[in-house]
């Protein structure tokens, strides 16, 4: 069930009625009962997946907090105090333990969810590397489709058992409770991946009808609405068409076709985002934010601290750190100090941690090479901003660079844009070497013709799309603009009179119905973050 | 603020939305040219038609109530929509009912042994649907007719605009007013299309066969309730093909005599040679396209139809009944049209 779809907004019309028409004690009960109808909807199989990793985890955070008990009762709870050696023993053996635990439940748990998405991805290219060495072994291929959401309800989960683990989060006691943190519908498709400390105690808590809330809650819906239908569904078909034929274009043609794809994606994925976090604010409950206007970064460091936020977070707490602190780069830094020097030396293990977490990041994209290229390219780009960063201060004085003005920002700002923008060729093309390829195509001409050769007009849109269009990223831009300064446009329209307050009301729903691209003519696209 | 005062804004709010959503719809509704047809029936005062004829395109053609006023002097109305499924033309009879109550029921018996999936011809049911005025019928048909379908399609068909809304591009002046059609139309659900196409005469037209074709479940189901409804009421039900030329053939009106004879009902397939030739039909100057009539040759087959209805049902005479003075000076009309566009 898509969220775009009519049947989603029936469910969500009854979801919200029921919900707060229900006694508040009940319901956490009926969102746990929503979320599994939502979920159903996706194949009864499915379920089994998630119930799968919901068991494990919830176990395992318990099992966690026992071993940790367990320690604590024995620590303290002698009658005759243990010795220094003796302490250091039992804990040491209660850490095994932990550690035992808590590999097996990550085996457990990305197992389930990397059989299922790799393991295509592994036998193919097994398969190949044993042609190459004409060895007669040949892996079967399974035909099934991927959980709904499984790589976001992963990582919630992977997310809870490491920070039990860290004693940062009690264990939930409450296995319902818990299945409710990993379900909850509106955030299960496409995320954000949120933590346990920020979102299970308001799914638990009651939440009576609040007006503003609910309005403030509908208005994210609708904007979110306007970003996924009009816009990114509208670019779709232009980007579509292009990809589908890109043999039939080159030059800007295919420049087009990625610029197109830059703000579809964006709008696909903050739209659905936005009808997220939209439903859970209207019942009371805040999700984390994704996107923080990312097209607005001025470094790529910065960009993925602003795109898809909550994955950045999560691969930066539980992939970054632990490999920069660990042991073994600990070793590597006070290897390559010495070797490469105190400057470079220091910068190596971040290097390589930033790299081993991008292609993390590109991996849990998809299980393809082109994915694999996808977070190398953006841990290559971050690796030579902090290897070359002192060259290009030094570069930035000798020209003396006004650094501190718009023209500086907005050169910044174009250069991450480009240097995304390239990253997407990655991302829309159909493999590594399509993607390679189309970058070809695209450096091979330089055919500004095509902006009055009625090429344009060729791709599915009318020339009413394109205004449409325009005027529609104008003002996704002005509005972005206005957040960036610190506006909170949903707080600015609460303040004006109501005849304005309603006419920007009805204005939205009506853009939103008309220029959506939806109904019998079109099937609204499947949102692209659905798909990882 | 309180309960009550939030309550009250949000349902004057959603009153306000329904409101422009109405305006909207209405805007952005396809106008169909059918639409004067439908109206046109609406508009016939309660019980004042003796014959009902329902069909599709070939009776819109080729039927005309005017001229089988003039030769007969009973009343009726042709409510004809192109492609119209059977399915839609049982809806169609209900609904007639609910105004009339005519002594014959005439079925366009052609679309006994046509079937279509509703993908196939959603324009068609979309024609027949749309243009009628909101009731109980409409809605069962709506329930009947998207039962296959997926959701959006129901509440596209409940909600045209949502099918429409993509029209924003190509609207027009005549949008907003929402008179796009001939409001001075009065020729009682016949097409008042006077092209003329010449077609050849099939040399093969009609040529005997033993074959048959199937009639499709869907369709014998609407035919044989259509049946059962008039008799119920005590309508008398006639089936009849119009001239379809190249599109008619032998194993067909064998299938539809067939049933005819099962139910026991009056049949006519105007596609034999012989029967084209009693009516002086020209396919020179009285074909719309290679399987439609014009008005011209209409003229022609309802002349001797009107006979056929005379001598076949016991039919009232109401030409000299003062209530209906205003048909003779829709037939001036008519004829007047008829004499400058036909020989």
């Amino acid at each position: 069930m898509s969220i775009t779809s009519s049947i989603f907004l029936i469910f969500l019309f009854f979801v919200f009625l029921i919900y707060f028409l229900i006694p508040k004690k009940f319901q956490w009960i009926f969102l746990l009962i929503a979320s599994y109808i939502f979920y159903l909807f996706s194949g009864f199989g499915k379920i089994l997946f998630l119930l799968f990793t919901t068991s494990i985890t919830f176990f395992t955070g318990i099992l966690l907090e026992k071993t940790d008990a367990e320690l604590e009762t024995i620590l303290n709870n002698n009658v005759k105090p243990l010795s220094k050696e003796q302490r250091k023993k039992f804990k040491d053996s209660s850490k095994r333990k932990k550690r035992i635990i808590l590999i097996c439940a990550l085996l457990l748990v990305l197992g389930i969810l990397g059989v299922p998405k790799y393991y295509n991805f592994f036998a193919q290219n097994f398969n190949s590397l044993a042609n190459v060495f004409s060895l007669d072994v040949d892996l079967s291929l399974l035909k099934y489709l991927l959980p709904l959401g499984i790589s976001f309800y992963t990582f919630q989960s992977v997310g809870y058992i490491i920070d039990i683990n860290r004693g940062k989060i009690k264990a939930d006691r409450n296995f319902a409770k818990f299945a409710l943190f990993l379900s909850f519908f509106p955030q299960i498709v496409q995320g954000p991946i949120s933590r346990y400390d920020q979102l299970a105690h308001q799914l638990y808590e009651p939440h009576s009808f609040n007006y503003e809330r609910v309005k403030f809650g509908l208005q994210l819906m609708l904007w979110g609405f306007f970003k996924k239908l009009v816009i990114a569904d509208r670019l779709s078909i232009a980007v579509n068409s292009i990809f589908g034929n890109s043999f039939q274009y080159e030059g800007l043609s295919i420049f087009i076709g990625v610029l197109f794809f830059s703000f579809q994606m964006y709008c696909d994925f903050s739209g659905g985002i936005d009808i997220a976090r939209g439903i859970a604010e209207s019942m009371g409950i805040s999700l984390v934010e994704n996107f923080r206007r990312p097209f607005f970064s001025k470094s790529i460091d910065e960009y993925w601290r602003r795109w898809h936020i909550s994955l950045g977070d999560w691969m930066r707490d539980y992939v970054f750190y632990p490999l920069a602190l660990s042991k073994t780069f600990a070793r590597l830094g006070k290897f390559s100090r010495k070797h490469l020097g105190n400057k470079i030396g220091k910068i190596i293990p971040i290097i390589i941690a930033n790299l081993i977490t991008f292609m993390a990041v590109g991996v849990w994209h998809g299980p393809y090479w082109k994915y694999v290229a996808f977070g190398t390219y953006y841990g290559l780009l971050i690796s030579i901003g902090l290897l070359f960063k002192p060259f290009f201060q030094k570069i930035v004085r000798a020209l003396k660079i006004n650094t501190d003005c718009f023209s500086w920002r907005l050169t910044q700002i174009s250069f991450v844009f480009t240097a995304t923008t390239i990253g997407r060729y990655f991302v829309r093309a159909d493999g590594l070497r399509h993607a390679l390829q189309l970058l070809r195509q695209t450096f091979s001409i330089f055919n500004p013709w095509i902006f009055y050769d009625g090429t344009l007009l060729n791709l599915g849109l009318r020339v009413e799309d394109y205004y449409l269009l325009l005027i529609s990223i104008l003002f996704l831009i002005l509005l972005e603009i206005l957040k960036e300064t610190g506006i909170n446009i949903r707080e600015k329209i609460s303040h004006q009179n109501l005849v304005f307050r309603w006419s920007v009301y009805l204005i939205g729903i009506f853009a939103v119905l008309i220029f959506g691209i939806y109904g019998q003519e079109y099937d609204a696209v499947e949102f692209i973050y659905r798909g990882f | 603020m309180g309960t009550t005062k939030n309550f009250l804004r949000g349902t004057f709010f959603l009153i306000i939305l329904f409101v422009i959503f109405s305006y909207v719809s209405e805007v952005f509704a396809r106008k169909w040219d059918v639409q004067k047809y439908v109206d046109n029936f609406y508009e016939q005062p309660e019980d004042s038609i003796d014959v009902l004829f329902l069909g599709a395109s070939g009776f819109g053609t080729g039927v005309s109530p005017l001229i089988l006023w003039e030769e007969a002097g009973f009343t009726s109305f042709t409510r004809a929509i192109g492609a119209q499924q059977a399915s839609m033309t049982y809806y169609y009879l209900l609904e007639s009912l609910e105004y009339q109550h005519p002594d014959v029921v005439v079925l366009d018996a052609y679309r006994l042994i046509r079937h279509n999936k509703f993908e196939d011809l959603e324009v068609s049911y979309r024609r027949s649907y749309e243009p009628l005025k909101f009731s109980i019928i409409k809605l069962r048909s709506l329930f009947d007719i998207t039962s296959d379908s997926d959701l959006d399609t129901f509440i596209s068909f409940l909600f045209p605009f949502f099918r429409y809304h993509t029209r924003w591009p190509e609207l027009e002046r005549a949008d907003f007013e929402f008179n796009n059609y001939d409001n001075d139309y009065s020729f009682l659900g016949q097409f008042p299309y006077f092209n003329a196409n010449p077609v050849e005469m099939p040399e093969d037209l009609m040529a005997p066969t033993d074959e048959e074709v199937e009639i499709h479940d869907n369709e014998l189901y609407y035919f044989e309730e259509m049946i059962r409804i008039c008799r119920e009421k005590d309508i008398k039900v006639f089936l009849l093909v119009m001239p379809r030329l190249s599109l008619a053939k032998y194993s067909e009106y064998n299938t539809v005599k067939k049933f005819a004879d099962k139910h026991d009902l009056l049949f006519i397939d105007y596609n034999f040679p012989e029967l084209m030739k009693v009516v002086d039909f020209n396919p020179a100057t009285d074909m719309l396209d290679q399987s439609h009539i014009n008005p011209c040759g209409a003229v022609k087959f309802s002349r001797h139809l009107a006979e056929v209805l005379k001598n076949n049902f016991s039919l009232p005479d109401k030409r000299n009944d003062p209530d209906y003075f205003q048909w003779h000076s829709n037939l001036e009309k008519l004829k007047e049209q008829i004499s400058q566009n036909c020989n």
